[in-house]
């Protein structure tokens, strides 16, 4: 334990102290202070006059501003971070060949894996903490509003989403680099990945469930059944992408007032009707339970990851050349 | 000399997928020896360092080191033995001091303790004048002393140095060798360290074990094995010649 | 010659009126030669008689009459008047318009109205009272006298004096109705009077009294002599009173005078229901496509019995809700029975907060919905399949670790 933590240590200031990685911080932390104070002045003027508004800190988070949201932002480039982190965790010690002189101190080989990921998640958490930590700041100094306990409960828990979300491509680039000696061909593979997952697997996702379950313009209007059998397929197939995945499980928990991960709903008059007599927040137990498959889901697929890279590294030779 | 065993192979083996890398290996080095692991490239003796160290997995027969099963108990041989790969790398973005700095808490020395034995060390391999230098502009023979100092700082009983002296200039190489010899010397080190440069091996090691394609073809003094084969003494052969002859008989 | 004629018609109109009006002073003058003829009547006489000389009063009622003295004769006179009978327990006077006199100067041919005066005292028995007026010229010449006799009578039931109609004594209708009667008053007698109203009606009931088209409450009113005035009488019925017919007796009362008259009030009964729970909470908690109980009353508010009465929901498509029992056969006047309802939301429910509205229907429009706010819960069933699944990767994830961690 105590062989990870020193590795921990070890990797911890390597990324603190690496140019790219400073260098991606600070895009990230400007970006998310732009939009984030664009938003709040953007909330501020909204707000003039509203006695009593609800869930506005949140809003800090999810209002697209001008240009897009924190959370949008972080679904696209937040992988970045985590492959930055990753992509040559494992590989670097090989082509500095200190990783067989690393694995022949007094230590279990695991620690070193582990150590590299710990160090990865540690650093994701610092960053999305200062992230949020920051945005609240300006929050509070912009449009004066104080989150309540349930908000604070929807932000936690949107950190917790956003560092498995992150995580999970520290683990898909620390694979690469266990299975990969090169360097680049490790970012490369991992930068692939990071744009298959998603940009094309949503896109892919509408082409299949095109494929699958089809619909045309003109049946569309009088058989919504089909049409949502079609929303179906493609948002079953589009969670195959990390992105959807965090997309509607963090709009999800940071909007009270959604009800549902999904975007289309086949719903008859009287039931919207009903739904739409008491326009009521939903309590933060429900709000998780309902992102629980996505956080789950989340949390399982970056522990496989994980785990897949673990096992590789664990079962690989360890030989400078 | 004591007579005490620090290493022992029985039958050690290891096949890579049908191709044999060490073949039934059987080794006994005795505590301060120098022992030279001849043998030239792809022989094996990368392989068999790394199962000694618990870092490969013998396909088959057993390895004790220090009494340790190096399979079973890799942390207490860890803890024992020193280890210089085969072109050792640094972290180049450190200087030497942080490099061993980080060594020595791998092998749970505290920073307060590791101080004075890093100093100790740098100034035996003579870097203490280039200790809060980036380790990236170290030349080749400061980055094997470097080496020898990492493997140093956990204070071992045995050492396994893999090829030491590769890349090294003719003054760097009587360098190295004169610290290895010192380690077995002054501080009663076992040492077993690989070698395909004949004539280093001979003028330090009290034993040579020759390896060729995995197996050891031959294992004892120098003298006894110019003696065995040609039935001559030292003085008018080397271990070079030696070693062409059994490199002859195994690849007629 | 149209000119000419003219003329010669004017001249024709003109001596008609002459004629006409020379025939009217023939006339009258012929009248007073005759009448001149006929005043032949005697030199002196006089005459003294009253209006009636025979009548019946009320115990306590006074007696007015006119008493005329007349001189007969061609001869001025003064005719002195005296009563000279006047029964026990009576004040009698002759008076003029300002005093009361004793003798009045009458000329010839000529006569004067004075007013005969008799009161009774306190307690006057019932019976006969003759008086007697007297009148004598100065001289004593001539006399003349009348007689009146006042029959004094037991005061009997008003009727006599007062009297109250109206046209519509029943009224119907609804227990939260109100009844408005209209009472026509006749005050008969010939003073005005303070007539108070009372009124009794079953327990709870309120009765008022008001004028017509007023907005103000009485208890009294005054009517002139021989006058009538209409009071409309309003009544709210007790708001639990069953259907039936109420009487309600109003009594008109001045002095000893009473005067009663019998209303009713037919109640048909109202229809009003009311549903809710016992504790008030409208909102249930329940797991899509799971069913969740919970139990509401319905309540017959109204006076009369209501039967037949449905309950339906009002409820998103694919739900279901369902009533044990789904009907109610009879429920009398402020009766509350229980239904149980269960509402199973769809499967596919979202989870928040849907309305669903339970309405019970009875008979003549009665009903009553109540919303009930149906939180839609998710199961946290699949919480804990994720917890489960959680749990196998870390497992699968320390398995690894022992399988390859000691290296
Ligand atoms: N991971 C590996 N997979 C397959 N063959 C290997 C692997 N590592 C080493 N070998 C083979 O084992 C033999 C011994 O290699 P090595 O011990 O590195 O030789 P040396 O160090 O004596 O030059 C070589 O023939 C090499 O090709
Ligand atoms: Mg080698």
């Amino acid at each position: 334990m105590k062989a990870i933590l020193t590795i921990c240590r070890k990797e911890l200031a390597d990324h603190f102290s690496s140019t790219r990685f400073i260098l991606l911080f600070t895009l990230i932390l400007m970006v998310s202070l732009v939009s984030a104070y664009m938003v709040g002045t953007g909330l501020k003027e909204e707000l003039q006059g509203v006695a009593k508004p609800s869930f506005v800190f949140l809003m800090l988070f999810t209002a697209t501003g001008k240009l897009f949201s924190l959370i949008q932002f972080m679904a696209f480039f937040g992988p970045l971070i985590g492959i930055v982190l990753g992509f040559d965790a494992v590989n670097r010690e090989r082509s500095y060949r200190t990783l067989s002189k690393l694995a022949s101190q007094p230590i279990y080989r695991d620690a070193i894996i582990n150590g590299k990921f710990l160090a990865g998640v540690i650093t994701i958490t610092v960053l999305i903490l200062a992230i949020a930590l920051i945005i609240s700041g300006i929050g509070l100094r912009s449009i004066g509003v104080v989150p309540g306990p349930d908000e604070i409960g929807r932000l936690a828990i949107y950190i917790v989403i956003s560092i498995f979300y992150i995580s999970f491509w520290l683990g898909v680039s620390i694979l690469f680099s266990v299975v990969f000696r090169s360097i680049a061909t490790s970012a490369l593979a991992a930068v692939a990945c990071w744009i298959f997952l998603s940009f094309f697997v949503s896109l892919g996702a509408s082409i299949a469930a095109d494929a699958i379950s089809p619909v045309d313009q003109n049946t569309a209007m009088s058989n919504p059944e089909l049409l949502l059998q079609h929303e179906q397929t493609r948002h079953i197939l589009s969670l195959l992408s990390p992105m959807t995945l965090y997309s509607e499980g963090t709009n999800t928990i940071m909007d009270p007032l959604r009800k549902t991960t999904q975007t289309l709903l086949l719903m008859g008059p009287l039931e919207r009707l009903s739904l739409s007599r008491f326009q009521s927040a939903l309590p933060l137990s429900q709000s998780i339970l309902i992102v629980l498959p996505h956080l789950i889901s989340l949390i399982a697929v970056t522990m496989i990851f994980f785990a897949l890279s673990y096992a590789v590294f664990m079962r690989q030779e360890i030989r400078s050349t | 000399m004591n007579s005490e065993t620090v290493i022992e192979t029985r039958d050690l083996t290891k096949v890579y997928g049908g191709q044999i890398a060490v073949n039934h290996l059987n080794l006994s080095i005795k505590r301060g020896e120098i022992f030279g692991f001849l043998g030239p490239n792809g022989a094996g003796k990368t392989t068999t360092l790394l199962m000694l160290l618990g870092l490969s997995e013998p396909t088959s027969g057993t390895a004790h080191v220090c009494g340790y099963n190096p399979t079973r108990e890799p942390l207490q041989v860890k803890r024992v033995v020193g280890y210089l790969p085969e072109n050792v790398g640094f972290y180049d973005d450190l200087n030497a001091v942080q490099n061993l700095k980080y060594i020595c808490r791998l092998n749970g020395i505290a920073d307060r303790d590791s101080a004075p034995i890093i100093e100790e060390q740098m100034k035996m391999v003579g870097l203490y004048d280039e200790r809060t230098k980036k380790v990236g502009a170290f030349s080749r023979g400061m980055r094997q002393r470097l080496g020898i100092a990492e493997v140093l700082v956990k204070n071992p009983a045995v050492v396994f140095l893999d090829e030491p002296t590769l890349g090294l200039d003719p003054d760097g190489s009587r360098h190295m060798l004169d610290l290895i010899c010192s380690l077995s010397t002054d501080k009663n080190i076992t040492v077993f360290f690989s070698s395909h440069l004949l004539d280093q091996v001979q003028k330090i090691s009290h034993r040579v074990g020759i390896m060729i394609k995995g197996n050891m073809v031959a294992q004892g003094k120098i003298d006894d094995l110019a003696r065995e084969k040609f039935g001559l003494g030292p003085e008018t052969y080397t271990l070079e010649e030696i070693y062409m002859k059994y490199f002859k008989e195994v690849q007629p | 010659m149209s000119h000419g004629r003219l003329v010669h018609k004017s001249l024709f109109g003109l001596a008609v009126l002459f004629l006409f009006c020379s025939l009217i002073l023939i006339g009258r003058a012929v009248a007073a030669e005759n009448g001149k003829e006929k005043d032949t009547g005697p030199e002196r006489g006089i005459a003294v008689y009253t209006e009636y000389s025979g009548m019946f009063v009320s115990q306590g009622e006074s007696v007015r009459m006119d008493i005329t003295a007349d001189n007969k004769g061609r001869t001025d006179e003064n005719i002195t008047l005296t009563l000279t009978t006047v029964p026990q327990g009576w004040k009698t006077s002759i008076k003029g318009p300002n005093y009361v006199v004793n003798s009045v100067p009458v000329p010839g041919r000529k006569n004067r109205v004075l007013t005969f005066a008799a009161d009774p005292e306190k307690g006057i028995k019932p019976g006969s009272y003759l008086f007697q007026v007297d009148a004598r010229t100065a001289d004593g010449k001539f006399t003349s006298s009348q007689t009146i006799n006042v029959v004094v009578r037991e005061k009997t039931a008003v009727a006599d004096d007062l009297q109250i109609t109206t046209s519509y004594p029943v009224l119907k209708g609804q227990t939260d109705a109100k009844f408005e009667f209209s009472l026509d008053v006749t005050n008969k007698s010939e003073t005005d009077k303070n007539f108070s109203l009372t009124a009794m009606a079953p327990e709870k009931w309120e009765v008022n009294f008001k004028p017509a088209y007023e907005q103000k409450q009485i208890s009294s009113l005054r009517i002139k002599g021989g006058q009538n005035q209409s009071v409309s009488v309003e009544v709210t019925p007790a708001k639990e009173a069953q259907a039936g017919s109420y009487p309600i007796l109003v009594y008109i009362s001045s002095g000893e005078k009473k005067a009663e008259v019998k209303l009713s009030v037919v109640l048909t009964g109202t229809y009003t229901l009311d549903a809710g729970t016992p504790t008030g909470i409208l909102s249930l908690e329940s797991y899509a496509g799971k069913p969740a109980n919970m139990s509401f009353f319905v309540k017959n508010t109204g006076s009369a019995v209501n039967r037949n009465i449905a309950i339906s929901s009002f409820k998103p498509e694919n739900w279901k809700v369902e009533f044990k029992p789904d009907k109610i056969d009879t429920l009398a006047a402020g009766e509350m029975k229980q239904v149980e309802v269960t509402i199973t939301p769809s499967a596919q429910a979202l989870v928040g907060d849907y309305s669903v509205g339970l309405s019970v229907e009875g008979e003549k429009n009665s009903s009553k919905t109540v919303e009930i706010r149906v939180s839609v819960k998710t199961s946290s069933a699949w919480g804990w399949v994720g917890i489960i699944i959680i749990l196998l990767v870390i497992a699968g994830l320390g398995g690894l670790f022992l399988w390859l961690g000691r290296r």
